[in-house]
């Protein structure tokens, strides 16, 4: 339901992308932006054991490294089962403060929507500090429920944003005619809310999903034995052991990202995939 | 449940209509949003298979009285009831009343089939018979072959259509409609009118109408209620209403009208003697049953335009006024002109025939009309 751009706009990016000048400006930047991404790819491709550009001997030694390295792969699954959990936490908080908290009709609305979205600005460090204190009262430092929950926090304002944006986007007179029509705050929810947030809900999701599985500060605070996920191993890793495997770890990881973003084109068309990327909308992408 | 509904529904409606229990009633209603009133004391009855417009302009308080009708909004003071039993409270999902708004508000991700099973589903209606009714209500709009589309493909006309097959398929106690075809284009609209009346007379089901489309009122409606700043100014047959309207904001928002100021000489309520404020006497009919002045008082009469004519100066009338004529613009079918008298523009439409001149600007005209004509209007308070 989304609106497409109009096509003036859409017309006039064009003839603007097209533009000699626009082009000579923009490659350098592209450039600056992607090449050092791209370094790590030639540099995993080592025979030796020490990280260096351009590698003296092309060889797969640090993928054999890499899979013979349990570690890796119990911090990914590890990262992985964070990240699930905390979208869930997070889709699920502000999926129904979104919806719960306009209609409560209470004069402290927009307060409590700030406090919602406080951890968007707040430095990490801070955030991180205060909930490592919390958590050591609780006793869940060191645990994946425990970074799942400390990860919902970042997440719980973008899935928020997302569902409220969809929401202010949702007819009144649909919620009227379904309650006139017979139907309860469950069925109102199921029929109407639902399909309306959905959308938003995923694209919420996949942002939260991003979020967690890049953070490393708050992570790093509340990690213990056994519950270290894969960014925090990637950070002490480069620090204290520099090796072509976090080279090939890294490549693989990209090879990952630039998967699902073709994958992405594919299913849903380059703009749709665009903007999901760049601003996380779900609008209402064509529900 | 295997009973035709429209048997049903009919034998409900012939106890119904005996006793009044299908009536909504609503008495005293008042709304307030901050200091400023959106109703104020409305009155009225939608009587059991009556087709009842609520005609105003915008901001008037129409859709707040059918919100609050619906449930969608609470009454500060009044009371709804359907027969004698009061409503207010009840939550819009218990009321049982068919609601079809502007934006028709069609489920946009179920197909047509489902938006018009909605609230069958919602009753645990079976299967079976869910899909049977809805097919028959489909059918009866015309749309039996939309059923697997989804409303976002279709027409504007054609989702309002479904949206009435949604609204009727509960058999509610009434159907509330605000402004169902304000999107409609005007020739479809017309179309619409005449299908919609059409299905309310079939259905026999009552209906309460929200519109500022003074010509929509007058085409569909049994009874209309004209609305002004939160209250009622008057409700009658769209006859009565156009012919005898009983304040000026009726006259004004109804057609054209010539409001005349008058000083009264004798009201006995039902015609009454007046003075023109060129000294001239004349006898109209007293149109509002209430608040109209008695002798000595000030008032105002109301003639329509095409009910004045000009009158040769030997011609007897009722009323007869002198004045100068303006200017006359042809309409095709009619003529509308203007003359000035009585210190202000009358307007004066006749039909357009072989032994009508029209007179010199600048010449001195006599216009005329009947007692039955001139309508003493309510004063205002
Ligand atoms: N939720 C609200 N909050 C504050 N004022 C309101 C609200 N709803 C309606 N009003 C006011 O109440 C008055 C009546 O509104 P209402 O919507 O009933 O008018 P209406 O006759 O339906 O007009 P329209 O033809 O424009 O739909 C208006 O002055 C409006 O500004
Ligand atoms: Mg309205």
């Amino acid at each position: 339901m989304r609106k497409p751009p109009k096509p003036a706009l859409v017309a006039r990016r064009r003839r603007a992308a097209t533009t000699p000048l626009v082009v000579i400006l923009a490659m350098p930047a592209l450039l600056f932006l992607v090449l050092p991404i791209l370094l790590v790819i030639p540099m995993s491709f080592t025979a030796g054991h020490v990280v260096e550009f351009p590698p003296s001997a092309w060889g797969l030694t640090a993928y054999r490294e890499l899979f013979a390295d349990e570690g890796w792969r119990e911090t990914i699954m590890f990262s992985l089962k964070v990240s699930a959990l905390a979208v869930f936490l997070s889709v699920l908080t502000a999926g129904l403060a979104a919806i719960g908290l306009p209609r409560l009709r209470m004069r402290g609305e927009g307060l409590v929507a700030a406090v919602i979205l406080i951890p968007l600005a707040m430095p990490v460090v801070t955030l991180a500090l205060g909930i490592f204190q919390f958590f050591n009262q609780l006793q869940i430092n060191g645990t994946l429920v425990g970074i799942a929950i400390a990860h919902s926090v970042l997440g719980v304002p973008y899935v928020f944003l997302t569902v409220r944006a969809a929401l202010s986007k949702l007819d009144l007179a649909l919620v009227r005619s379904a309650m006139s029509l017979g139907a309860g705050t469950w069925s109102v929810f199921r029929w109407v809310y639902l399909p309306a947030i959905l959308p938003a809900l995923l694209s919420g999701a996949l942002l939260v999903f991003v979020v967690s599985f890049d953070e490393v500060v708050i992570a790093l605070f509340i990690s213990g034995p056994g519950a270290i996920t894969f960014p925090v191993k990637l950070f002490t890793e480069v620090q204290f052991n520099l090796s072509p495997a976090i080279m090939a770890v890294s490549t693989l990881l990209l090879a990952a990202v630039v998967l699902s973003v073709v994958v992405g084109i594919l299913l849903f068309g380059v703009r749709r995939t665009v903007y999901r990327i760049a601003l996380g909308d779900g609008g209402g992408a064509g529900r | 449940m295997t009973v035709d509904d429209s048997k049903v529904t009919s034998a409900a409606r012939a106890t119904g209509a005996a006793d009044g229990a299908r009536d909504i009633n609503v008495t005293g209603l008042g709304k307030r949003y901050g200091a400023a009133h959106a109703l104020h004391d409305v009155n009225f009855t939608l009587r059991d298979g009556e087709f009842l417009t609520l005609l105003g302009p915008s901001g008037s308080g129409k859709t707040t009285t059918l919100g609050i009708i619906a449930g969608f909004v609470d009454p500060d003071y009044g009371d709804v009831q359907v027969g004698a039993r009061s409503i207010i409270g009840m939550p819009p999902r218990r009321r049982n009343l068919g609601i079809v708004f502007q934006s028709y508000a069609l489920f946009p991700h179920l197909s047509v089939a489902a938006n018009v099973e909605f609230g069958l589903r919602m009753r645990k209606v079976p299967a079976a018979e869910r899909e049977r009714r809805g097919k028959r209500m489909l059918e009866r709009v015309g749309l039996a072959d939309f059923a697997q589309r989804t409303p976002a493909q279709l027409s504007g006309g054609q989702q309002q259509r479904v949206a009435l097959a949604r609204a009727l398929v509960i058999n509610p106690t009434a159907l509330l409609l605000d402004e169902p075809l304000g999107a409609l284009d005007r020739r479809l609209r017309q179309q619409v009118e005449i299908e919609l009346k059409g299905i309310q007379r079939e259905t026999g089901v009552s209906v309460l109408h929200v519109t500022h489309d003074q010509e929509e009122a007058m085409i569909m409606s049994d009874r209309m209620a004209v609305m002004n700043a939160g209250r009622i100014e008057q409700i009658d047959t769209p006859t009565n209403v156009y012919k005898y309207p009983s304040t000026r904001f009726v006259a004004n928002f109804l057609g054209e009208a010539n409001l005349l100021d008058v000083n009264v000489r004798e009201n006995d309520g039902a015609r009454a003697i007046v003075n023109y404020a060129d000294g001239s006497s004349g006898a109209v009919h007293v149109s509002s049953a209430h608040g109209t002045g008695g002798s000595g008082s000030q008032g105002t009469v109301c003639v329509r335009p095409e009910r004045m004519h000009f009158a040769s100066d030997d011609e007897v009338a009722e009323n007869a006024v002198c004045g100068t004529f303006v200017s006359c613009l042809y309409l095709g079918a009619s003529l509308r002109c203007i003359v000035q008298a009585l210190g202000q523009e009358l307007i004066v439409t006749c039909s357009d025939h072989a032994a009508f001149t029209s007179p010199e600007p600048g010449a001195l005209v006599r216009l005329a009309w009947d007692a039955a004509d001139g309508q003493l209007l309510a004063n205002e308070s």
